[in-house]
């Protein structure tokens, strides 16, 4: 008698409200995002043009969609219960990098030094996490030391300006029709990331390593390898990043992508993914980040000055945090 | 001065109404040690934490040193005259041996710890009763046995002369047992008074002066070691009623002409000795040991997590190479691991995630997983294990312990292995849910395969194996064909 059906009679059984509620815990960044999307609008109609005009909302999706692509690629390392703390110097380096390649040898080696960036760092990354045994917050904490570094070096600090506008349209700085291309990039990579997450065996993988990476051995799953490729992807993610950054500001330079990586953990965290592993929702991330947005903006708005912002941005962040950690445990 | 350093005086402990233990008796002299035994679950460590002060008694008297010691006595008051020495380890890793001893304590001289003092007095208190324990390593540099030693040294020093010790040989080897054996009668010639329970019943006759045995929480044999002998005290942890199995499946016909799995002369890192054995499709073939005789170890041979370094895997007359767990399963042995929450499933994700795991990449139809046939496939093994779950969405953490094992069996079957290597399958786990984990094993192995089954109840073994293979030190030292042969006392002498 197994009883799959047999407790399952009436709209509201017990099971059914603890779906329900689940549903509920697992939406609550978008519920968040209405509900803060509303306050905005209501509070600041009057300011300027209003929180709610067009112009608004496409300029602060478009400052998010960065954050939310990397948000992607470090939902993968939480899910799998890693870090990657680096992500933010490779989004540097691979600016650079990309940047210097475009002007001696075009658009699409340009492309490929970027991304090879972002996939040796990675391969770094997990050679010394999955096949050292290093942990990866220390790990990635040298990486990140030693590759802002290397983004410093590498031009002396001076900045390298792109002026190939095929280069701006596709990669940062265009629109196509009304939409802006970084807008199209971020669906695209929030898209990627959450099929891979949810419909692929690998994203069924990384999720089981990082809810318990003893039984995924047992269940003859190759955990190393996992983690090697996990990592190879966050990399992977960062170098695109750099790209579309310094599309955007028209160049690359040492300081872009500075710190992003702590804003990427933030978006992830308040998208519901588990700083333990285990549980990630990539379109949560990108949820996350532009809920971090918005928020920048209403304070903007509200006329606080840029520190009173990161007092406020913290203070939401702990308890947006503090609001779902729960679920975790 | 009295004779005895611990009396009990027909001690009732009962749990909701349920008694665990009925006037228990027993004293124990000075300068003794008397050896506590009984099936899991017979009432030993209950006992050894009333005495403790963890549990207080329902009735009956409790005697130290002659004094009566009263109900409301603490576990704190109690230390200062008896310490209970645990089989979980409670020392720091990365502590030296002396810092570990003197936790809490430390001499000091001018306000700052004086660690030279700590080691010194270690060093005497070692070398009084010889151990050879440097005082200034790291406890994680030690051996398991060596730890355990560590720990009674640090529940001693303080002069408590009466020492309760739990199963403090669960997790040591035969080698590290025999050492600890002769370290207690040390002890003993010292003057301390020790009660300890072990399932090395050799070792407690060969040391012990004194043995207690316990079922169903009432004393059923008290004697000094003369005057009885092993045979008697594995009928009286028994019973008259000891179950003697007679069982048709035995008669089963097994197809020997070729075996499923063959294994020759393996041996690994971990396990030095060569170990060779044949199992039969049909089998479900027992592995009788104690804890620490090698049993889980050679399981971890075939899984992959010790992989072999001398010797050959067979399965269906190919030789395999197996150097990981996912290499074992794709060759068709899979592992219900000894600890399902730690290692056999992830608590966080469904039942539905979890039973699909194995062969979540098999599942794919292109590049995406075939969701729409894994709920069929889940689907159809919640009804053949019978899991009662409210849905397969479901919290593995939410369901009740046998049915958290049989999603665990689930993983095995659905990835269609050939051996499934049990250990202790049955533990925590409900006499129902027992029979039906049974069935799933039984139905398994007539489609052909075959179970390598390893328990820590002896009368599991007789029930459900067709043949068992004895292993003590890590090697095969008996084979049991005959189901005449399957008596738990029979058993349980062979792996002394």
């Amino acid at each position: 008698m197994s009883t799959v059906t047999q407790e399952n009679k009436g709209l509201l059984s017990k099971e059914n409200r603890r779906l329900l509620i689940e549903l509920i815990k697992n939406s609550m960044v978008f519920i968040a995002l209405v509900v803060l999307f509303m306050v905005f609008s209501i509070t600041l109609g009057h300011v300027g043009n209003g929180f709610a005009n067009p112009d608004n909302l496409w300029n602060i999706i478009r400052q998010t969609s960065l954050i939310a692509i990397l948000a992607v690629g470090m939902s993968f390392a939480l899910a799998a219960g890693q870090i990657d703390l680096s992500m933010g110097a490779v989004v540097a380096v691979s600016g650079l990098a990309s940047a210097l390649a475009l002007r001696s040898f075009g658009i699409v080696p340009a492309i490929f030094t970027g991304l090879g960036v972002g996939l040796a760092v990675g391969a770094l990354n997990g050679l010394l996490i999955a096949y050292i045994g290093m942990p990866p917050f220390l790990a990635t904490l040298g990486t990140m030391i030693a590759f802002q570094g290397v983004a410093r070096t590498m031009t002396s600090l001076k900045s390298i300006p792109i002026t190939d506008q095929t280069f701006i349209n596709i990669f940062g700085g265009g629109n196509l029709g009304n939409i802006p291309v970084l807008v199209i990039w971020m669906i695209i990579f929030l898209a990627i990331g959450h099929i891979l997450l949810r419909k692929l065996p690998f994203g069924r993988k990384i999720l089981a390593i990082g809810g318990n990476r003893r039984s995924a051995l047992y269940s003859g799953i190759n955990v190393k390898r996992t983690i090697f490729t996990v990592m190879i992807f966050s990399g992977l993610m960062a170098s695109i990043v750099g790209i579309l950054w310094a599309g955007r500001y028209g160049g690359g330079r040492y300081t872009i992508g500075d710190g992003s990586e702590l804003a990427a953990i933030a978006a992830s965290v308040l998208g519901g993914t588990s700083i333990f592993g285990g549980i990630a929702s990539v379109l949560g991330a990108g949820a996350g980040a532009i809920m971090i947005g918005m928020i920048d903006s209403a304070l903007v708005m509200y006329g606080l000055d840029v520190y009173q912002q990161m007092i406020v941005r913290g203070i939401v962040i702990i308890i947006a945090v503090a609001t779902t950690t729960k679920r975790g445990s | 001065m009295a004779e005895y350093a611990i009396e009990l005086g027909d001690i009732v402990m009962e749990f909701d109404g349920v008694r665990a233990l009925d006037k228990v008796n027993f004293n124990l002299k000075k300068g003794e040690i008397r050896g506590l035994v009984g099936k899991n679950g017979a009432g030993k460590s209950t006992l050894m934490k009333v005495i403790q002060g963890v549990y207080t008694q329902t009735s009956g008297k409790l005697f130290f040193d002659g004094n009566e010691i009263p109900h409301t006595m603490s576990i704190r008051q109690r230390e200062k005259m008896v310490s209970m020495i645990f089989q979980e380890y409670s020392l720091a890793e990365e502590l030296t041996v002396a810092q570990n001893i003197f936790l809490n304590f430390e001499p000091t001289k001018n306000g700052l710890i004086d660690d030279a003092a700590c080691v010194k007095k270690v060093k005497e208190f070692f070398n009084d009763l010889g151990i050879t324990i440097d005082p200034s390593t790291k406890v994680r540099n030690l051996s398991t046995g060596d730890m355990q030693l560590v720990e009674i040294a640090k529940a001693i020093i303080r002069n408590t002369s009466v020492i309760l010790m739990d199963e403090p040989t669960a997790a040591l080897d035969a080698e590290a047992t025999k050492k600890f054996f002769e370290f207690i009668s040390k002890l003993r010639d010292k003057g301390y008074s020790i009660v300890i329970s072990s399932h090395h019943l050799k070792d407690i006759m060969a040391t012990c002066d004194s043995v207690t045995v316990i079922r169903d929480g009432k004393v059923t044999l008290n004697k000094n070691i003369g005057e009885t002998s092993l045979e008697q005290v594995i009928a009286s942890m028994l019973g008259e009623t000891a179950y003697r199995h007679q069982k048709e499946k035995t008669t089963k016909r097994v197809d020997r002409s070729a075996p499923i799995l063959s294994v020759r002369d393996i041996c690994s890192k971990n396990r030095n000795v060569a170990v060779s054995f044949d199992i039969f499709p049909g089998e479900i073939v027992g592995f009788a040991g104690l804890k620490g005789s090698g049993r889980t170890e050679i399981f971890n041979n075939l899984f992959g997590i010790d992989p072999v370094a001398k010797g050959e895997i067979v399965m269906n007359g190919k030789i395999v190479h197996i150097n990981s767990p996912e290499k074992a399963i794709q060759s068709g042995i899979f592992l219900i691991p000894e600890n399902r929450h730690t290692q056999g499933l992830s608590l966080m994700h469904t039942l539905y995630d979890n039973m699909l795991l194995p062969i979540v990449s098999k599942l794919a139809k292109g590049i995406l997983v075939d969701d729409q046939r894994g709920k069929t496939l889940v689907m159809d093994m919640i009804r053949s294990l019978s899991i009662k779950t409210p849905s397969m969405d479901t919290k593995i953490s939410l369901l009740s312990g046998g049915n958290q094992q049989k999603v665990v069996v689930g993983k095995a079957l659905s990835s269609h292995s050939r051996v499934m290597l049990m250990d202790d399958p049955m533990y925590g786990v409900d006499i129902q849910a027992k029979l039906e984990i049974a069935d799933a094993v039984e139905n398994f192995t007539k489609e052909g395969n075959a179970v390598l089954f390893v328990s820590s109840e002896i009368e599991e073994l007789t029930e459900y194996c067709n043949r068992i293979l004895i292993i003590k030190d890590n090697r095969i030292t008996e084979e049991y064909e005959d189901a005449s042969q399957f008596t738990e006392d029979g058993l349980m002498t062979a792996i002394q």
